[in-house]
């Protein structure tokens, strides 16, 4: 397992937008994509050259100048790795270009925006562009209800170093999408989320700490019961797609004066993963803390861990006509779906049913995996899940939802006919511990 | 933080009426109330006398001792009924058999129960019968469920005891609590405390369950005075005597509230609002924000409140045995017509439609209400009984509404609804009070 340090140290620059009334046009590139702005490929080619190195002396030092190389000189990389010929350093270059993409999908890159008195549609829309995530607000806005605007320079700064300095500007929290738009929320009426700490791709927000004192009257000659609790929350940056969510846990919780606060420290081994969509953002967690003797006490350090399942790869698959696919097996990352029935109702309102399979519906034998692949355990004893999107003829999400195993039924409605079916499937994960600490909080 | 210092009290506060406050009576009402003694005994013959006396001040003595007349002397004053020969005094006992008989709906007698070792599900039929209720409880966890659990006895002695007295005394031994409406009335069992402590007021129980002072930091807010919460709540359940048909009912809520040290901690003065619609559940949540006061006392001196009630009084009952072969027909009910639409029985499940027209023969969809706020006092109870007098569904029809249900249940054919409509409804305000709470 890959431990992600709790600072988000990529380099300098990643993509750059600029937004606001009267603002100048950005230079570089504005959408989310790693930009290669200190491209120099005849520094790779030479790295390469030197890679195929006869002495092996020359090639170990070329392989850790390599190990260097980072989501910045990807561009580069990917273009001298095409040119190199020799196999060695061919392999080498190709291995550090996948490790590079594997880092990129649990540890996105930073941002660099610049609002100047920006609306929160605009803040929204440059945002949803850098992350190739559609972002709508909550509520609509309304210009009785304008919040006001945004002014924020930052350059090089993680996803959620940008939603912090945003939201001390106007409460701002996330909702992920309702399953009908599939769509990352800006909410704005809540309390917002203003202070927390940044984990890698990783929001780590405490929300409130609760002592309370309760007396039971049904309960015989029981003294009062003091607890106390810690609420937070802990969100995930929106291009990180979560294939498996685990559970937060403390290692230690130690108050000002040395005490501990923590009832028992969260087991080290595997924990227990909870499925969920890939677009799942943040998880609540609430937890008990030992009640200090002390009033007036602080949490001096409070650290922690957060673990989840992170799709590297993706398979994706867009069936656009499915009633013409009824019975057929549709691959999709090495497992098969089949569309056993699909209709359109003849109602008022448009409506459509239909039903899906994995690798053969629950009872089939064991699935087999791709040629040349080991022979893998069946969908059920794997708890492979497949994503499925319903997307009408505008264009508009009406539906996303998870399936496994057991199949997947659907009875849908309030769209524009004709709907095509896209399938995601996360084809390889990785798990991840991301270790994270929480500095002076007071007590309540 | 200060210890609790001192023990709950139980104070039986003022009642709705004075049923309660009067000797011990009998312990099955329903025999009470039906046995009729064959001959008038020299006491009711004197009454019968002295009601029609020429002399004002005799008639307004006799007057006095007939309003002292409770649900015990029902008997007594229906043989003295049938022998009054002069009309003033047969119309001033009948007055009284009425009002005896509208104080029952709301304040049922007491029951006795006597059991040695018993079983729950025994215990649970006990009390049911002891409280003569349509509707048995379902202990719950069901029988099934509890095995292996190690098992539970009860043993008592009562006579003569207020329904709810009888049930704390049960909780005491295994913690008990109520749950659910006539057809789906439940006890719940295994759940820990239970209600073991509460005040009695008439029909009305009230068990606070705790008080709770909470303390907060919000980290999302800004500064330090918004960013700390304090909170101070009572948290309990009022329930209502099971045999007590509620029409309508507020919230259980609180009036008064002061610490010992003379602090007024009631946050919010009381909201009468008359919940509407539906059946009214057996236990309501009382649930009360206390004021935070800087130098509060060491406990609750009082908290007094009240429940406000619609209660049924009396009403228009039909019954339509074998249901199942008079599907399409309409039954008349007190101004009401009811009309079966419909009622598939299978083994295991039934399903069933109803709907109701008014006097003014307005019938409206599934769930419309066709004037506005609903009424209960227009409504019409369907009841659902197999051949066995078991319950399986209940269900309140508002003027000009249908409805129906699929259940899945056990029964017994043939089926046969029970209809019910309140011909007389009567708007009680219960209050209670509750000392000595000690502050956490």
């Amino acid at each position: 397992m890959r431990h992600v340090h709790a600072l988000f140290l990529a380099g300098t620059m990643a993509a750059t937008a600029v937004a606001g009334r009267g603002a100048a046009p950005a230079e570089g590139p504005a959408g989310g994509a790693p930009a290669a702005v200190s491209t120099n490929d005849a520094r790779w080619t030479d790295l390469a050259r030197k890679l195929a190195d006869e002495n092996p002396e020359q090639r170990n030092a070329a392989q850790q100048e390599l190990e260097k190389a980072n989501w910045r000189n990807l561009p580069a990389l990917e273009r001298v790795v095409t040119a190199v010929a020799d196999p060695e350093a061919k392999a080498r270059l190709s291995e550090r270009i996948a490790a590079i993409h594997e880092d990129l999908a649990i540890n996105p890159p930073p941002l660099t925006v610049h609002f100047h008195q920006a609306s929160l549609q605009e803040v929204a829309a440059v945002l949803g562009k850098q992350l190739d995530t559609r972002i709508e607000i909550f509520p609509e806005p309304i210009p009785a209800l304008d919040i006001g605007s945004f002014t924020l320079d930052a350059t090089d700064t993680p996803f959620w170093g940008i939603f912090l300095q945003l939201s001390r500007q106007h409460p701002l929290q996330i909702e992920t999408g309702l399953s009908t738009k599939g769509t990352m929320r800006l909410v704005t009426n809540g309390a917002g989320w203003r202070t927390g700490v940044l984990a890698g791709p990783l929001l780590i927000v405490p929300q409130t700490i609760t002592r309370s004192r309760t007396l039971d009257f049904q309960d015989d000659g029981t003294p009062p019961l003091e607890v106390m609790r810690m609420t937070c929350l802990w969100a995930v940056d929106p291009r990180v797609k979560v294939a498996q969510m685990g559970s937060m846990g403390f290692s230690s919780i130690v108050d000002d004066a040395g005490k501990n606060l923590l009832p028992e420290a969260a087991p080290d081994g595997r924990v227990v993963f909870s499925n969920v969509t890939m677009r799942t953002v943040y998880t609540n967690a609430n937890m008990a803390l030992l009640v200090p003797e002390k009033r007036e006490a602080r949490i001096a350090s409070a650290k922690g861990f957060v673990q989840m399942a992170v799709a590297l790869q993706n398979a994706q698959v867009e069936v656009a006509d499915p009633g013409a696919k009824i019975g057929d097996s549709i691959p999709v990352g090495g497992h098969t779906i089949q569309i056993t029935s699909f209709k359109y109702l003849d109602t008022a309102q448009p409506r459509v049913d239909f039903h899906l399979d994995l690798d053969g519906g629950p009872m089939a034998a064991p699935a087999r995996g791709p040629v040349g692949a080991p022979p893998r355990a069946a969908s059920s004893a794997s708890g492979t899940r497949v994503e499925v999107t319903t997307i009408d003829a505008t264009g508009r999400e009406i539906s996303h939802a998870a399936f496994s195993a057991g199949g997947f039924t659907a009875s849908l409605g309030g769209f524009t006919a004709p709907v095509k079916l896209r399938f995601n499937l996360a084809s390889k994960t990785k798990e991840v511990k991301i270790p994270f600490e929480f500095k002076d909080l007071p007590l309540p | 933080m200060r210890r609790m210092g001192c023990v709950f009290g139980v104070v039986l506060a003022c009642m709705c009426s004075g049923l309660w406050a009067q000797s011990s009576p009998p312990a099955a009402i329903g025999a009470a109330i039906t046995a009729t003694a064959p001959t008038a005994t020299p006491a009711d013959l004197e009454l019968i006398r002295r009601l029609g006396d020429s002399d004002p001040a005799v008639r307004q003595a006799a007057q006095n001792d007939l309003d002292k007349k409770t649900w015990r002397d029902l008997d007594s004053l229906r043989r003295i009924a049938d022998r009054a020969t002069d009309a003033e005094a047969r119309a001033r006992v009948e007055a009284r058999i009425e009002d005896i008989k509208d104080d029952l709906a709301v304040n049922p007698p007491p029951v006795s129960m006597h059991l040695k070792d018993a079983s729950v599900d025994d215990m649970d039929k006990a009390l049911s019968k002891a409280a003569e209720l349509s509707s048995p409880y379902i202990p719950w966890p069901p029988t099934d469920a509890r095995m292996g659990q190690p098992a539970e006895f009860y043993t008592l002695d009562a006579t003569d005891e207020p329904f709810w007295q009888v049930f704390l005394e049960l909780s005491r031994q295994h913690g008990l609590y109520l749950q659910g409406w006539e057809a789906n009335r439940q006890i719940m069992h295994n759940t820990g405390t239970g209600w073991r402590r509460g005040v009695i007021s008439g029909p009305l129980l009230v068990v606070v369950d705790n008080i709770t002072y909470t303390r907060a930091f919000n980290f999302q807010q800004d500064g330090p005075d918004q960013a700390h919460a304090e909170r101070f709540s009572l948290s309990g359940t009022a329930a209502i005597d099971p045999r007590v048909k509620i029409l309508r009912s507020s919230s259980a809520m609180f009036s008064e509230i002061t610490d010992d040290a003379g602090n007024d901690l009631l946050a919010q003065p009381p909201n009468d609002l008359m919940m509407s619609g539906g059946i009214v559940q057996a236990a309501l949540p009382l649930n009360c924000e206390l004021r935070m006061i800087e130098k509060p006392g060491k406990k609750i001196a009082t908290a007094k409140g009240y429940i406000h009630l619609l209660v049924e009084v009396r009403s228009a009952t039909v019954e339509i045995d074998d249901a199942a072969s008079k599907v399409g027909g309409s039954f008349p009910v007190g101004r009401f017509t009811v009309k079966l639409g419909n009622l598939d029985a299978k083994p295991g499940s039934i399903s069933f439609a109803v709907s109701m027209t008014d006097s003014a023969g307005v019938i409206g969809g599934i769930g419309r209400v066709v004037r506005g706020q609903p009424d209960e006092t227009q409504s019409v109870t369907c009841a659902l009984m197999d051949s066995s007098g078991k319950l399986l569904h209940s269900v309140r029809l508002s003027a000009g509404s249908s409805t129906g249900a699929a259940i899945g249940t056990q029964y017994t054919p043939p089926l046969k609804f029970r209809l019910s409509a309140p011909t007389k409804v009567k708007d009680v305000k219960i209050p209670f009070e509750l000392k000595d709470l000690p502050l956490p």
